[in-house]
């Protein structure tokens, strides 16, 4: 073995040893100070901070992203706390709601009601197939259900938001059966 | 202005017919006849009164949007004590002085015992109230109703300008522009549109 090698081999020994003693004096003075969450900041605290903010700025971005929806409506804020197959369904409320909606006379009135609030006169003017008792008995079982409400003051009549989404429901459903039965 | 710059007058008086004390497009307030009230003065002038008898406010706190209409109207009946400083002088023909018998028929014996239940009343506002003031020429109207909460319902309301605070609804009107906050959605409109943060929880 050449000197040269034993040189090296001796260099590279020491090298070894002072890295070793380094990390000693690291760990002591780990067990040396209190418990907490340590980050080491190093010399760019600048760099640390932009990287932290960075990180927490895409996690909350990812969880904006999941629960609200920013459309030209308004923003939606949504929790999902479950997948849609879990969710749990007040039956009971949601045969209510599909019963109001179950009568044509009432998807009339919503459908008229859609494009602004009405009073009575003037819906029965509209829909004048639909007697005026009636068509206080079909709105009472549309505010009912929530899909509708009056002012108390002016007396009109105005759909209310799961009333125009019913509305949209029924559109929906509609005209995808009947585009099914076409095929 | 501090309560202690108001005065309860000795007088009670009460409605001889069914009065209205305010009204606009999307709000009323409303008292039956018999209804006891008590004038309310600072420097000798009539600012308000303290009613007690059936009152009612009817408010349409909704907001039509482009998705469709959010809030409900505030329907609130009320036989308790309730408070309106304003344009008092306009309902003055409307009240005349009660009689013991119209006083007991609200259960009280005596015209200090439903003065003491207005001064409580006040006094529970007032304390809050840093500043209060109506002026009558700016048609301004302020009115207090007790609820079961330490925090009464308080409707303010100036021309076509309306501010209405309950335990769960906060409703600003102005003339185009309303804000709406109910426990389940806030909802800032205008003529140009609606910005709408519901909590929807699935």
């Amino acid at each position: 073995m050449s000197d040269e090698i034993k040189e090296e081999i001796k260099r590279l020994r020491e090298e070894i040893a002072n890295l070793k003693a380094q990390l000693r004096t690291e760990e002591n003075q780990l067990r040396r100070r209190p418990r907490g969450i340590y980050i080491d900041i190093g010399n760019n605290i600048r760099g640390c901070v932009e990287d932290t903010l960075e990180s927490v700025a895409e996690n909350i971005h990812g969880e904006l992203e999941k629960s609200i929806f920013i459309g030209p409506g308004g923003v939606r804020m949504f929790k999902l706390k479950e997948p849609f197959e879990e969710m749990k369904i007040d039956f009971a409320k949601a045969a209510e709601i599909m019963s109001a909606l179950g009568q044509e006379h009432r998807l009339r009135i919503l459908k008229e009601l859609a494009s602004g609030g009405k009073y009575i006169n003037e819906l029965q003017e509209t829909l004048s197939e639909i007697t005026a008792s009636t068509l206080s008995s079909h709105l009472k079982v549309l505010e009912e259900a929530g899909l509708v409400v009056q002012e108390k003051v002016r007396g009109r009549y105005l759909i209310t938001m799961p009333g125009r989404a019913a509305l949209k429901m029924a559109t929906r459903v509609t005209q995808f059966v009947e585009a099914r039965d076409e095929e | 202005m501090m309560w202690k710059e108001y005065e309860l007058s000795d007088t009670v008086l009460k409605a001889n017919e069914d009065v209205t004390l305010w009204e606009r497009e999307n709000g009323i307030v409303k008292i039956d006849k018999s209804t006891l009230a008590i004038p309310i003065e600072r420097d000798g002038k009539l600012e308000g009164y303290v009613f007690q008898g059936n009152g009612k406010l009817l408010l349409d706190t909704i907001v039509e949007t482009e998705r469709g209409a959010i809030g409900k109207p505030v329907e609130k009946e009320t036989n308790k004590p309730f408070l309106m400083l304003g344009d008092a002088e306009k309902i003055q023909q409307q009240l005349k002085t009660a009689t013991k018998e119209e006083l007991s028929k609200i259960g009280y014996a005596h015209e200090q015992e439903f003065k003491a239940k207005a001064r409580e009343l006040c006094e529970r506002f007032f304390r809050k109230a840093h500043w209060c003031s109506c002026n009558n020429k700016v048609n301004g109207y302020v009115f207090i109703f007790p609820n079961e909460t330490d925090r009464p319902d308080i409707l303010l309301a100036k021309d076509s300008s309306i501010v209405y605070k309950s335990t769960d609804t906060v409703f600003l009107s102005s003339k185009n522009r309303v804000i709406l906050k109910t426990p389940n959605c806030c909802i800032l409109s205008h003529q140009k549109g609606a910005l709408t943060v519901e909590k929807i929880c699935l």
